[in-house]
C-alpha cells in the first residue's frame, strides 16, 4: 500500500471490502501505470482512475445510472424532511411561512446531494469483481468480488415498476447494511449485472449472447425477476389469507389505521382550513392569560355536561396544565369546545352495542394520549368526550349484564376486524409468492405494491428455521424460513426489502411438502441420516430427565411473582391469576415433550416449543462456534446449555441455543460437532 | 439413551480418529509447536493476577471517587443521618477492595485454554462458567493486543475472529506475550486461504 500516490491536496478514501491482493494481482499492469503517472501536478478528474490504484484498470466498462433515477434519488434524499415539513403544515399553518421557508431550506442540500450522487456515482463489471465509484470531495471506489456477494435482491414500489426499474441491493456477509445499495437501475442493466455475478464474468460476455438478454420479451417485459429455473412453490391467495387469519399481523395494520384515523380526525376537526377561525385560535394560544382564561372555560363545559357542580377553587388548580401540552394537543383542545355541543350529543346518540368495542378502544388510546395531563379537568373533559356516548347512552339503563355482552361483542369484532386486517395485509405484502430454484440459485418474489425479489445461492443457506405456530401445528401446516450471512435485520422495513438475513423460504405449506421442498433447497441433504429416515422419524433426543422439574418451578415462581403483583393491586381479585396455573403446568410438560435436539449426517437440528412448534436446521459446515454455558442452577442439577454460533444468525432471533441438557451429553455433542464442523472447511 | 445419535455417525465420538483430522487441516501447515496445541488445558500467565489486581483496583478508584462526591452530597442532604451515607460508602468501598484483591486468583482459577488441531477451546467464568469452542477452520483473523500495563507484565490479549455472530471475536486476556503469538501462529496456519 505504500506506493499508494499521494496527493495531499485531495482528501480521498478509498474502502476495498476484501482481498486488495487479490484484485491488483488480476491487474498487475495497472501498479505500473499508476507508477508512471505519479507527478506532482494535480490530476485531472479523469485521471482518477490512474490515480486510485484501488479501482484498478477493469475489463468493463463504466457505467452510471440512467436518467430515470435521478427523481427517484431527489425524493430519497428529501424524505427525511417530509414528514417535519408535514408537520409543521399541521400544526403551525401555512401562515407561518417563517417556519415553512426555513424548513424547504433543508430541501436544498438534499436535493442537490442526490444530484451529485446520481452525476458522481458509476459502477464497473469486470471479470471477478464489481467496483462501485461514488463521491464527489471524498471518493469511494469500492471493489465487491462476485464469489463474496451473498444475495441479490430488488424493490420494486409500484413507480419503480411502472417506470421499469428497480432498487438494487447487493449484500456481502459484512454484516449490518447491506454493501450497496443502488437507487435506481433499468431492468436491462440489472439483468446484465445479475448474469455477470452469476458467472462470475462479468461485461466480457457480451450481453447479447446471454440468454437472458436474447429473450425477445426482455426490452418491454416488466419481469425484472426473468422468471428461469423450476418452480418450486407458488402461494395462491386463498393460502395467503390463511396465513393472514392464523397470525396476528393484524394488530400492526391496527395500529397504523388509528394513527391514521387520528390524523385525518386533527385535520378535519381542526377546521384546518378555516383561517378566520384559526387565527384568533393561535392568538389566544400565544397568550398565557388567555390560554387559562380558555382552560377554564373548558373544565366548566365539561363540568355542565357530567352534571356536576364544580368547587369554586378549581379555576386556579387548572392553570398548572397549560404549560405542559405539546403545540399539536394545545390547538386540538382549543378548537373543540368551539363546535356546537349538540353536534356531539346527536352523534352521541346514535351509538349502539356493536360499536362499544371500538369505543372503549379509542377512550384508551385517548387516556394515553394526554399522559402529561394531569389537569383534573382537562382529563374529565377528555373522559367526557369519549366515554360521553356510553354515559349517555347508558345513564339510564346499563346492566352489568349489557355491559358484559357489549364488551364480548366488542372483543369478538375486535378480534375478527383484525384478523381479516391481518388476511389483507398478508395478501398485499406477500401477493403471488413464488420459489424458484435455478440451477443453485434460489430466488423468492413477492408483493402486490412493492415487489421484491430476492436470490440467494444455495449454498450460502446459514440456517433453516422451520416454525408451526399452534393453528398452523393443527391445520398440519408449517413454515420455513431460511437465514443468510448478509445484512442485518430489516424484517418488517418493506421499502428496505426482504427481512435481508432472513427469508421466507415458504410461509405456509402442508407439513408433508415441507421435507421436499427442504431437500430441494438444502446444499446437502439435511435430514439424512444413515437409516434414511425423514424429519419426522428423526431420533430426537430428549432434554435432560431433570428439566421439567426445573421448568415447572421456573413457570410456578413466575405465575407467584405475577401473583403478588396483582394481589398488590387489584386485591382479591388478583386471585385470578391462579387460573393460569393448570396452562403453566401444561407448558412444561408440553415442551418437554416437543423439544429436543438430533443429528443428522449433515446437520444439526434442535426443536421446541409447548403450544407451537420451532425447529432449527444447521448444517455442520455452516458452524461457526460452540458455546457451554452453565450457571449455578444448572450446575446443581448437573445441566448445561449449549449454544450453535452461525454466521448472520441474529441473537433475538431463531437459532440453536438448547437449555437444559445433561453435562455428558453436552460435552459428547459438542465433540461430535465440533469434529464434523472442523472436518469441513466454511465456504461462503 | 442418548447415546444413539453419536453411536450412528460419529465413529469419533468417544476415541477421536487422529487421521480423519489431519486430513481437514491443511497439508501444507507447518508443524504444530508441541508445546502449545497439545490438547491439554492451559492456565494464563500468573503474571495476569497481579495485572488484574492492579486493573481491579484502579477502577474501584475511580468508582470511590465518584461515589466520594455523591456521599458528600448525599451527607449533606441528609442532616442528622449523614452518618449513614458514610457508612454505605466505607462499606461498598470494602467490598469493592476485597472483590479486587480476591477475585482475581478465583478467576484465574476458573480460566483456561486448549489448543488442539482441531481448533480452540476457552474456559471461563467463576460462577457463570462457560466453554467456547472455535473450529480453526473457521478464524477468520486473530489479533494480539497490548496494553500499557499488559506489556509492563510482557502480557497480551489474543483476539479470535470468526464470521459468527455471538463469537463474532472472542478474546483471550492475560496469556504470556509470546505465547499469544504462538497460539496465533497456529490459528492462522490452519486458516490457508479459505476465508472471505
Amino acid at each position: 500500500m505504500s506506493e499508494l500516490p499521494q496527493d495531499p491536496s485531495i482528501p480521498r478514501t478509498s474502502q476495498e471490502s476484501q482481498e486488495p491482493q487479490a484484485s491488483s494481482e488480476a491487474n498487475q499492469p495497472s501498479w505500473e501505470k499508476t507508477a508512471v503517472l505519479e507527478d506532482p501536478s494535480p490530476p485531472a478528474p479523469e485521471a482518477w482512475d490512474k490515480t486510485l490504484v484501488l479501482e484498478p484498470d477493469g475489463d468493463g466498462s463504466r457505467l452510471s445510472l440512467p436518467f430515470v433515477a435521478l427523481p427517484f434519488l431527489i425524493f430519497n434524499g428529501a424524505k427525511g424532511i417530509l414528514p417535519l415539513l408535514l408537520f409543521l403544515l399541521w400544526t403551525r399553518g401555512p401562515q407561518d411561512l417563517f417556519l415553512l421557508g426555513s424548513a424547504t431550506l433543508f430541501l436544498v442540500p438534499a436535493i442537490l446531494g442526490a444530484v451529485v450522487r446520481f452525476f458522481t456515482f458509476s459502477y464497473r463489471l469486470d471479470d471477478e469483481d464489481m467496483v462501485i465509484r461514488e463521491g464527489l470531495l471524498t471518493k469511494q471506489v469500492r471493489s465487491v468480488p462476485y464469489s463474496r456477494i451473498q444475495n441479490v435482491d430488488l424493490v420494486q414500489s409500484l413507480i419503480h415498476r411502472w417506470m421499469g426499474v428497480a432498487v438494487v441491493r447487493l449484500e456481502t456477509a459484512s454484516g449490518g447494511k447491506p454493501e450497496a445499495v443502488i437507487h435506481v437501475l433499468t431492468l436491462q442493466a440489472i439483468r446484465d449485472m445479475r448474469q455477470a455475478i452469476a458467472s462470475g464474468k462479468g461485461k466480457k460476455a457480451p450481453a447479447p449472447e446471454s440468454p437472458g438478454a436474447t429473450e425477445p420479451a426482455s426490452a418491454v417485459t416488466d419481469d425484472p425477476s426473468e422468471p428461469a429455473g423450476r418452480l418450486l412453490l407458488r402461494l395462491k391467495l386463498r393460502r395467503l389469507a390463511l396465513l393472514g387469519l392464523m397470525s396476528n399481523r393484524g394488530l400492526i395494520v391496527v395500529a397504523a389505521l388509528f394513527g391514521l384515523i387520528q390524523q385525518v380526525d386533527f385535520f378535519n376537526g381542526s377546521d384546518f382550513l378555516d383561517f378566520d377561525r384559526y387565527i384568533p385560535n393561535v392568538a389566544e394560544l400565544s397568550d398565557p392569560e388567555r390560554f387559562e382564561e380558555k382552560l377554564t372555560e373548558m373544565a366548566e363545559e365539561a363540568a355542565r355536561r357530567k352534571g356536576l357542580v364544580e368547587p369554586e377553587g378549581d379555576g386556579t388548580a387548572q392553570t398548572d396544565g397549560g404549560d405542559g401540552g405539546e403545540t399539536g394537543e394545545d390547538a386540538d383542545l382549543s378548537e373543540r369546545p368551539a363546535e356546537p355541543a349538540s353536534d356531539e350529543t346527536t352523534s352521541d346518540a346514535e351509538i349502539d352495542e356493536g360499536e362499544g368495542g371500538d369505543v372503549s378502544e379509542e377512550a384508551e388510546k385517548g387516556t394515553e394520549g394526554d399522559g402529561d395531563g394531569d389537569n383534573e379537568s382537562i382529563e374529565s373533559w377528555l373522559w367526557d368526550q369519549l366515554f360521553g356516548a356510553v354515559e349517555k347512552a347508558s345513564a339510564d339503563s346499563w346492566s352489568p349484564l349489557r355491559l358484559a355482552i357489549t364488551v364480548v361483542l366488542g372483543l369478538a369484532l375486535l378480534i375478527l376486524v383484525t384478523r381479516l386486517l391481518s388476511a389483507v395485509w398478508m395478501m398485499v405484502t406477500l401477493y403471488d409468492f413464488q420459489l424458484r430454484r435455478d440451477d443453485e440459485d434460489l430466488r423468492t418474489e413477492y408483493g402486490l405494491w412493492t415487489k421484491i425479489t430476492a436470490t440467494v445461492p444455495r449454498k450460502r443457506i446459514q440456517l433453516l428455521s422451520i416454525r408451526e405456530t399452534f393453528l398452523q401445528r393443527k391445520l398440519g401446516m408449517t413454515s420455513v424460513q431460511i437465514e443468510t450471512a448478509g445484512g442485518g435485520g430489516t424484517e418488517n422495513d418493506p421499502q428496505q426489502g426482504p427481512g435481508s438475513a432472513r427469508l421466507w423460504l415458504a410461509p405456509l405449506i402442508e407439513r408433508s411438502a415441507l421435507e421436499p421442498l427442504v431437500e430441494e433447497v438444502m446444499p446437502q441433504p439435511a435430514f439424512k441420516t444413515e437409516t434414511e429416515a425423514g424429519l419426522q422419524d428423526l431420533d430426537w433426543q430428549p432434554l435432560a430427565p431433570g428439566a421439567h422439574k426445573r421448568i415447572l418451578r421456573r413457570n410456578l415462581l413466575i405465575v407467584l411473582l405475577i401473583l403478588v403483583i396483582a394481589l398488590a393491586t387489584f386485591r382479591v381479585w388478583g386471585l385470578l391469576v391462579l387460573l393460569l396455573l393448570p396452562w403453566v403446568i401444561r407448558h412444561a410438560k408440553l415442551f418437554i415433550r416437543r423439544s429436543g435436539w438430533a443429528l443428522t449426517e449433515h446437520a444439526v437440528l434442535y426443536r421446541s416449543g409447548a403450544w407451537g412448534l420451532r425447529t432449527a436446521v444447521v448444517p455442520f459446515s455452516k458452524i461457526q462456534g460452540l458455546r457451554i454455558a452453565q450457571s449455578p442452577f444448572d450446575r446443581r442439577h448437573r445441566m448445561a446449555s449449549l449454544s450453535v454460533d452461525t454466521a448472520g444468525a441474529s441473537l433475538t432471533k431463531h437459532r440453536i441455543s438448547v437449555s437444559y441438557l445433561d453435562t455428558e451429553v453436552v460435552h459428547r455433542l459438542v465433540d461430535h460437532l465440533e469434529e464434523e464442523t472442523a472436518r469441513l472447511e466454511f465456504k461462503w | 439413551m442418548p447415546e444413539g445419535p453419536f453411536v450412528a455417525y460419529a465413529p469419533t465420538a468417544s476415541s477421536p480418529a487422529p487421521d480423519r483430522i489431519a486430513q481437514t487441516v491443511s497439508s501444507t501447515a507447518e508443524p504444530v509447536p508441541e508445546t502449545i496445541a497439545d490438547d491439554k488445558d492451559h492456565s494464563l500467565d500468573p503474571a495476569s493476577i497481579p495485572l488484574e489486581r492492579i486493573g481491579s483496583f484502579i477502577g474501584t478508584a475511580i468508582l470511590g471517587l465518584v461515589l466520594f462526591g455523591a456521599t458528600v452530597g448525599g451527607s449533606l442532604a441528609a442532616g442528622r443521618f449523614w452518618f449513614i451515607f458514610f457508612g454505605a460508602y466505607a462499606t461498598i468501598m470494602l467490598l469493592l477492595c476485597l472483590r479486587s484483591w480476591f477475585w482475581p486468583p478465583l478467576a484465574y482459577r476458573h480460566t483456561s485454554y486448549r489448543l488442539s488441531r482441531r481448533g480452540l477451546v476457552i474456559r471461563r467464568g467463576v460462577i457463570w462458567r462457560s466453554v467456547a469452542h472455535v473450529p480453526r477452520s473457521r478464524v477468520q483473523h486473530t489479533d494480539v493486543s497490548q496494553g500499557p500495563l499488559q506489556r509492563y507484565f510482557d502480557l497480551g490479549t489474543l483476539t479470535v475472529h470468526t464470521a459468527g455472530t455471538e463469537f463474532a471475536s472472542i478474546a483471550l486476556e492475560g496469556l504470556n506475550r509470546e505465547v499469544a503469538d504462538q497460539i496465533r501462529d497456529v490459528l492462522i496456519d490452519a486458516g490457508e486461504g479459505d476465508g472471505v
